[in-house]
């Protein structure tokens, strides 16, 4: 077993500052990534990103994870996904920023489905995150505290609005 | 209760069941916000403790076994440098996130503590690069001082004290005075937020972090502890009574805010407030090796507390009141090298050790905890940390294999 192979292609889509928040946000669904692809047997990632700030973290965790497995997969991280990759891979992720973005299915092949999602950034973590701004201005350091240590309960959940949905697809039985 | 031979031996066994591919690794229970999702080697504080408490076993012992784990530890720091000089995963609780403060610092620190007893010039040369790097990326020359991000204005005491000991170390080991200054101006921006007051609860600690106006209004006992150690070597290399004094000062805080079951809240605010939760168990060696380091008597109580928290696997809770509720919370029992690996340096430097380890008298471990409240049964064994519902489907919860760098579960344990 040796690192995954991971290529890189950057493709800025004009989205919100690698900072704060959004910074634990982009952590958080790449966690998400590469603990799957340890589980799915993924030994090689194509992956098109759309934030050149959370390309260090991309490298970082191909580096540090195991390829344990032949599989190829694509993610789509702050980019529309194409058609094309559906074809030829056994695993598909795409990282949404706000869901109007693009459509929620696949429109190219059918036979994929969703195995699972993240919502990650979730309004209670937005508002927790101003109450921290606030009480930091205020010097009120206790309330700032209990507002912190609450943020990771309230950051991501199964669904539901949030600043970014992270999911993971397959293909369905009897693909070519 | 045990002998501190047996206790060491056993710590000494469960630190071996988290090495896997390019070193220690494990999940992390932390006040800030935990590290559950990744769980492969992490060259951050951990390195500290486990260089320099490997080291002085070797140094007090001279076994082939102390040797041995000092090697291979200090070969999975050079092995994870990069060019720049940072390392891969230095961030604790932020892993995988690389130039982690001041987890860089303390592996750096770790090196050279190593070449004092078993001198390595590539030890040296590579916590020089790492602290080469921490100038480049913190070095802040319009104020003076070491922030604690890139072009980004901070001053956060107890990490500045480890960049100021890892300067002195390799200061000391080089000859190179230009980190002598840097030590200075690091150590100065501790003395600057240190409580000079009487009086009052938090006389003689130190801030957790700059402010407008001078300090954040944060004392956190184990941070505090951990400036303790630069401090004294600071006097030591630097001369002048104004760092050891600021060092004693430490320790009566540490002394005052003591709770009577030998534990110490987790954070004390001006004004008066204070949150006990979580009470480190691990963490707590810090607390005594500042108090010996003293010359500081310390309650047995709190050491009891301490040599209780170890586990049947040989690692060491991280701590207790997690959830501040009643119950046994998930991130309290899970052990955490970044927080053993200071039990092993107190126990190292303290304890009566024998001249060759006792075989380990380790077992699996089996804890009922609650997870978001709910209840689970947690359990480790060489081979994994597991967490299963406690209801009667048994669903899995929370697995990481030792060997993996991912763990995976369900999403409340792994939000950490």
């Amino acid at each position: 077993m040796g690192e995954v192979a991971v290529s890189l292609v950057v493709r800025p889509q004009g989205l919100p500052d690698h900072a704060g928040g959004h910074e634990w946000a982009w952590r958080m669904a790449l966690d998400a990534l590469f603990m799957d692809v340890q589980t799915a047997g993924v030994g090689r990632l194509q992956c098109v990103l759309g934030l050149p700030g959370a390309a260090e973290g991309v490298r970082d965790r191909a580096a540090l994870s195991l390829a344990k497995g032949p599989g190829v997969a694509v993610a789509w991280l702050g980019v529309p996904p194409d058609a094309d990759p559906w074809t030829h891979v056994d695993r598909v992720y795409v990282l949404q920023y706000r869901r109007h973005f693009w459509a929620r299915r696949p429109p190219h092949d059918a036979t994929w489905h969703l195995e699972w999602e993240r919502a990650i950034y979730l309004p209670a973590a937005r508002a927790l995150g101003a109450g921290m701004w606030l009480t930091g201005r205020l010097g009120a350091a206790p309330w700032h505290d209990r507002f912190f240590r609450s943020l990771p309960r309230h950051f991501a959940a199964a669904g539901g609005p949030a600043h970014y949905a992270v999911q993971a697809w397959a293909p369905g039985e009897g693909r070519s | 209760m045990s002998t501190i031979g047996q206790v060491v031996a056993n710590l000494d066994a469960w630190l071996a069941t988290m090495r896997q591919t390019g070193g220690y690794g494990g999940p992390v229970p932390h006040w800030w916000g935990s590290c559950f999702r990744y769980a492969g080697p992490g060259m951050d504080w951990r390195y500290e403790g486990i260089l320099a408490g490997y080291a002085t076993l070797y140094r007090r012992t001279g076994a082939a076994h102390w040797q041995h784990r000092l090697a291979l530890a200090a070969g999975d720091v050079l092995a994870a440098q990069r060019p720049d000089g940072s390392l891969a995963a230095s961030r604790f609780e932020a892993n995988p996130g690389s130039l982690g403060t001041p987890h860089e610092a303390a592996a750096a620190a770790g090196l050279l503590a190593a070449h004092r007893v078993w001198p390595h010039p590539a030890w040296v040369a590579a916590a020089g690069r790492i602290l080469d790097n921490q100038v480049v990326q913190l070095w802040d020359p319009a104020t003076q001082g070491f922030n604690d991000r890139p072009h980004q204005f901070g001053r956060v005491p107890n990490k500045l004290a480890t960049l100021g000991e890892a300067c002195l170390l390799y200061a000391a080991g080089t000859g190179d005075a230009r980190y002598l200054a840097y030590a200075a101006a690091a150590l100065a921006d501790v003395l600057r937020l240190q409580v000079n007051a009487l009086g009052r609860p938090e006389s003689g600690a130190v801030h957790q972090q700059a402010a407008a106006g001078g300090g954040d209004g944060r004392f956190f006992p184990f941070y505090n502890a951990r400036i303790v150690p630069g401090l004294l070597l600071a006097a030591e290399l630097l001369g002048g009574d104004r760092y050891r004094t600021a060092a004693q000062r430490i320790g009566e805080f540490l002394s005052r805010v003591q709770n009577p079951d030998g534990s110490y809240p987790q954070v004390l605010y001006a004004g008066g407030g204070r949150a006990e939760g979580p009470r480190w168990i691990a963490g707590a060696a810090e607390v005594l090796r500042a108090q010996t380091l003293l010359g500081r008597a310390v309650p047995a109580v709190v050491q009891h507390r301490l040599l209780a928290g170890q586990l049947p696997t040989g690692g060491f809770r991280t701590g207790e009141g997690f959830s501040g509720a009643s119950g046994v919370d998930f991130r309290d029992v899970t052990p955490a090298v970044g927080w053993n690996d200071k039990v092993l340096r107190w126990l190292a430097e303290s304890g009566a050790v024998p001249a060759a380890p006792p075989p380990p008298t380790v077992r699996p471990a089996s804890v009922l905890v609650t997870v978001r409240g709910r209840p689970a049964i947690w359990r480790e064994t060489p081979e994994a940390i597991t967490m299963v519902s406690g209801a009667a489907d048994r669903a899995l919860w929370y697995r990481w294999n030792k060997r993996e760098p991912w763990a995976r579960g369900v999403w409340e344990v792994l939000a950490g």
